[in-house]
């Protein structure tokens, strides 16, 4: 009883993160679009940032600093993981190491 | 002799790869840590370093490998004297060949590609909470590593959607330090780009003494709109099945991921486990299982990362508290330092 009660507040715990941080962003929209609009980059660079932000964030956190000398070794290791095609590859090495 | 070998081969690996393409600077890469934790009164620390590496030859192939390397020092019960016992633990080394983007063939000792948490999670400086899931060796079986071949790759991919899948054999080996089972098994995903949401399931067949099959789901979401990320996996085994499911929210909200609170990071997570059949040696726990657990990451400057947590196991046989805290450090440098 206790168990199912304790696992029972540990998911409402977890349901309510989403609400909360779902309020937090309905209470935002306008910072949002800034954000979003911010990027003026163009091109191939625009998609490989474009790559940058939805397929390199699936496992970890982006890494604070990627100097162009490691870039191209980075990327070789994680393209397989991170679904990319030629295409996107080649992009996101024009938007990490321009 | 498999390590000398190895350390062989790994060198003529780097010089050669040096020789080629000056662009192509070989990395290390990978975490070190301290990582402390509290299980019904009994306390066990373990310093960690799990180096990485990964050297580019030409345009296609690559060799990439982790070691694990960790001094664990531990009680046997609350109270009692502490021991110290060093596990240096060779995670993977793969050579991979990358035929086109939906075939990389890859040979040599790799993470069992089951469902998500071993071969994304795994890393002490990459997973959101210390403790694996009760479930992790639903599919990893035996011990989470393989030796043999994969082959991984993209099937499609549009702005709407990319399907992916991973397969696998694995030989048995017994030789110290490349222990593997012997098994087959494959995965495939879906990723919606535009939500960041995937989803996929997994299958194991394993092939020793007894053939036994494992199957798997996994989910994970990443909203753009909040900075939340949530996942979850469902392992099911001959021997039992159960599920865990993660929810980590980063206070980025509050002035940005690099203000005071926006390095925060809060962390639940809930899981169950239900033991089908009684088995030894398969890793899992003896009884049903239940266990919250919730916690806090802090990302400070130059990639160090604290974190804290405490998490309720309720068992037939006994409840537990555990905690855990720890510190980890995430480095990456190329192998070669000048150059452009
Ligand atoms: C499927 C999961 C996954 C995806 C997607 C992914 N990575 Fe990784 N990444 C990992 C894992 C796991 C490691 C840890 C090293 C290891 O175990 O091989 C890692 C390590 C790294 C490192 C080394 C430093 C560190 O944190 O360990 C960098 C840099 C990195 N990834 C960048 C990227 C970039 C850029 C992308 C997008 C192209 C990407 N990753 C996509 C799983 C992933």
């Amino acid at each position: 009883m206790m168990k199912t009660l304790l696992a029972f507040a540990g998911l409402s715990a977890c349901l309510c993160f989403c609400l909360f941080a779902a309020a937090q962003s309905r209470s935002r929209p306008a910072q949002r679009k800034a954000a979003s609009s911010s990027s003026h980059v163009t091109g191939e660079a625009g998609r490989g940032e474009e790559v940058f932000r939805t397929n390199c964030s699936r496992c970890h956190n982006a890494p604070q600093e990627l100097s162009p000398r490691v870039v191209r070794a980075v990327v070789r290791q994680m393209r397989v993981r991170a679904i990319l095609t030629e295409k996107d590859e080649q992009a996101l090495l024009k938007f990490l190491a321009p | 002799m498999a390590w000398r070998l190895m350390r062989i081969a790994l060198l003529a690996l780097v010089c050669q790869a040096g020789a080629h393409a000056q662009s192509d600077v070989p990395i290390l890469s990978g975490g070190a840590g301290f990582l402390g934790s509290t299980r019904g009164g009994t306390n066990l620390f373990q310093p960690v370093v799990a180096p990485v590496l990964a050297v580019p030859i030409g345009d296609r192939w690559l060799f990439e490998s982790r070691a694990d390397l960790r001094e664990v020092i531990s009680q046997r019960a609350p109270g009692s004297a502490y021991s110290t016992r060093f596990f240096p633990t060779l995670e993977y080394a793969q050579l991979d060949y990358n035929a086109a983007s939906w075939l990389t063939i890859s040979v040599g000792r790799f993470l069992i590609p089951f469902n998500m948490y071993n071969d994304r999670f795994s890393a002490i400086w990459i997973r959101n909470l210390a403790d694996a899931p009760i479930i992790l060796p639903i599919g990893t079986y035996t011990n989470g590593y393989g030796d043999g071949a994969m082959l991984r790759g993209s099937l499609v991919s549009t702005k709407t959607y990319q399907l992916y899948y991973t397969a696998y054999f694995s030989s048995l080996s017994t030789i110290d330090k490349l222990e593997s089972g012997r098994s087959a098994g494959a995965r495939a995903g879906v990723f919606f780009p535009k939500i960041r949401l995937e989803l996929g399931s997994s299958y194991q067949r394993l092939l020793q003494n007894q053939q036994m099959d494992s199957y798997g789901a996994y989910l994970s979401w990443l909203p753009y709109s909040v900075p939340v990320a949530i996942r979850g996996e469902y392992a099911h085994s001959p021997h039992g099945h159960g599920y865990w499911l993660e929810t980590a929210y980063r206070f980025s909200r509050f002035g940005g991921q690099d203000s005071l609170l926006g390095r925060l990071q809060a962390v639940g997570r809930v899981q169950q486990f239900f033991r089908l059949r009684p088995g030894t040696g398969d890793f899992l726990p003896q009884t049903d299982m239940q266990r919250v657990d919730f916690g806090w990451n802090y990302f400070l400057p130059h990639e160090v990362r604290l974190n804290a947590s405490y998490g309720r196991q309720f068992a037939p046989t006994g409840n537990v508290n555990v905690w855990d805290f720890g510190v980890t450090y995430r480095f990456l440098f190329p192998l070669y330092p000048g150059g452009k």
